[in-house]
């Protein structure tokens, strides 16, 4: 079975005071989401290793430890890690907004070095996280990662995505895949959620440009117990990066 | 008035002086089981010899049938979707999927599964979205390989009286290439035939004026510029709430789409109550944190002091 991390940023009043983002307005459901997400997988046998909120979320839990950060510690220290807050994308690079300085107010994914000491899946409900045009930005983020499950444009905060979080842990722990349980998941098939999976893959798929779809993360990688989850692909094996999303 | 004030009336839709309310009829889980259950046994192709087994647990009822089949029914509200268990990138429907032949695909499979069954005297389904879910790569070289289509999703709404009933889709069909069925979802709260109330609306302005102080409260101590928002949406209808949630009426909301321009993007969907008289809350209630998640010095709990950092956010992430 998985261990997860979670963590959810509701209010900005302190990084709306640093003039950095002076109009970051507080969320609506960011518990709603966190919570539903928390219990769906626990309820499936997973084991919650930390949830942090709003001012206990730090930078620093998804900055690499290799590059003076401490992801060693929280979001590369589980096999799931889940967060909800602002984002937005920097040349290619994911950026989300935290309300307490530790140690920087906005994250950039330029710093995250990921899966080389557990993280499997990470999951970022925030808008406009990967940027469709330049996803190979990503390259370096995945040390060992499988997928990451972001937006490619804005998100929804409103009654009928209030659910989303117990929606994509249901899906998750019902046998589905990565893949499938976050597009199906965070969709409520009426507002637009832009959601998108980025997966590292090999190069026995990549077959020219013509993949071998049966055979990638992409199609095949499931939470631990769940189904079949693949195997790490080490940094040097990496050799294409995969991804699947949803426009309407 | 403000723009954005002006922008929401503006976009008033599908208003009404008058408004019929409808109590939401409640159904036995029985009943829910069963239609679920022919939905599933139609999409699986079994009708009439559908083995299944169904387990209720945590407010929600599992079908499972063969093939890998699967329905879940969700007792608050009825709702329910089936899953067919195909992989995601498995039966895909081709490189180049056009557009209207995706619609009239959708639309089909809608029709031959009978989803109109569940439409009652004054009610409508109609086509609203088709939504496409693709897949394409990269190599760590920069070439990028096929971008193929996987899925096409249509999105149908429910009309009462003609007006739309908003929330999630009022019904959904997932297929996959050949016209393989890949998933169906029906979110329909079955109402009485004869309403018990015939609600006066409230004037668009008012409502526009309520749901701009829902928005600012998410700004406390600032204000929003007229620049910050676009209006997607400002329509008065029936909502359906979330499928976990109970209701008991259908009476007049007003539903705001408000998207976001600026450095956060988050858009937000604000609904508030069309009549004077409020027959049922339509507020979400937000929830907090479990209580061990929150330590009693906040920005201080964590076991673990944070290293020093030398991150320059300007600089350039260095090769791995």
């Amino acid at each position: 079975m998985a261990t997860f991390g979670i963590e959810g940023i509701r209010y900005f009043s302190n990084l709306r005071a640093t003039g950095l983002v002076t109009k970051a307005e507080d969320l609506t459901y960011v518990f709603n989401i966190c919570n539903g997400l928390d219990e769906s997988l626990r309820d499936g046998g997973h084991t919650r290793r930390f949830y942090w909120a709003n001012r206990d979320c730090w930078e620093n839990d998804l900055h690499s430890s290799s590059m003076g950060g401490d992801d060693d510690s929280w979001a590369d220290d589980v096999d799931l890690f889940f967060i909800n807050t602002h984002g937005n994308n920097d040349s290619g690079n994911t950026i989300l907004a935290y309300d307490i300085n530790i140690n920087e107010w906005i994250g950039n994914s330029g710093n995250w070095r990921l899966g080389n000491d557990n993280v499997e899946w990470l999951l970022v409900y925030g808008c406009k996280t990967i940027d469709l045009g330049n996803p190979v930005s990503f390259w370096n983020i995945f040390q060992r990662l499988h997928q990451y499950c972001g937006a490619w444009d804005s998100m929804w905060d409103g009654t009928t995505t209030d659910e989303v979080g117990e929606d994509v842990g249901d899906n998750l722990t019902d046998g589905d895949t990565v893949a499938t349980s976050w597009i199906d998941g965070v969709s409520d098939w009426w507002v637009d959620n832009h959601p998108i999976i980025i997966a590292a893959e090999r190069q026995s798929t990549w077959n020219g440009g013509n993949f071998d779809w049966p055979q990638t993360t992409l199609n095949r990688d499931h939470l631990w117990g769940e189904g079949t989850t693949v195997s790490d692909i080490f940094p040097a094996d990496k050799y294409w990066l995969s991804w699947r999303w949803a426009e309407g | 008035m403000s723009a954005l004030l002006k922008k929401l009336i503006d976009k008033t839709c599908h208003y009404r002086d008058v408004v019929p309310v409808f109590r939401v009829e409640p159904c036995a889980l029985d009943e829910l089981e069963a239609s679920a259950l022919r939905l599933a046994a139609s999409v699986a192709g079994r009708e009439g010899d559908a083995k299944s087994r169904i387990e209720r647990r945590n407010g929600r009822s599992d079908i499972l049938l063969q093939d890998a089949v699967r329905a879940r029914v969700y007792h608050a509200s009825g709702a329910f979707a089936v899953k067919t268990g195909l992989a995601p990138m498995e039966h895909l429907i081709g490189e180049k999927a056009d557009k209207e032949a995706l619609t009239q695909s959708v639309a089909t499979a809608a029709k031959r599964l009978g989803l109109d069954r569940f439409v009652a005297h004054g009610e409508q389904l109609a086509f609203e979205r088709v939504w496409q879910i693709k897949a394409s790569g990269i190599s760590g070289e920069g070439v990028r390989g096929r971008e193929v289509v996987c899925r096409a999703v249509g999105a149908f709404r429910r009309y009462l009286h003609d007006l739309p009933v908003w929330g999630r889709a009022s019904a959904v069909v997932e297929i996959a290439g050949g016209d393989r069925i890949g998933g169906v979802g029906v979110d329909w709260r079955t109402v009485a035939a004869e309403p018990i109330d015939r609600a006066k609306v409230l004037a668009p302005e008012m409502d526009a004026r309520a749901v701009l102080n829902d928005l600012h409260s998410r700004l406390p101590g600032g204000e929003f510029s007229d620049d910050d928002f676009d209006v997607g949406m400002f329509s008065l209808g029936y909502l359906s709430l979330p499928k976990r949630r109970a209701q008991s009426v259908f009476a007049p909301v007003y539903v705001a789409m408000l998207e976001r321009r600026g450095w956060t993007s988050t858009n937000y969907l604000i609904v508030v109550h069309g009549s004077e008289k409020v027959y049922e809350s339509v507020c979400r209630p937000n929830t907090l944190p479990p209580r061990d998640a929150v330590k009693s010095q906040s920005g201080t709990g964590k076991a673990k002091l944070p290293h020093a950092s030398g991150w320059n956010p300007l600089a350039k992430p260095a090769p791995c």
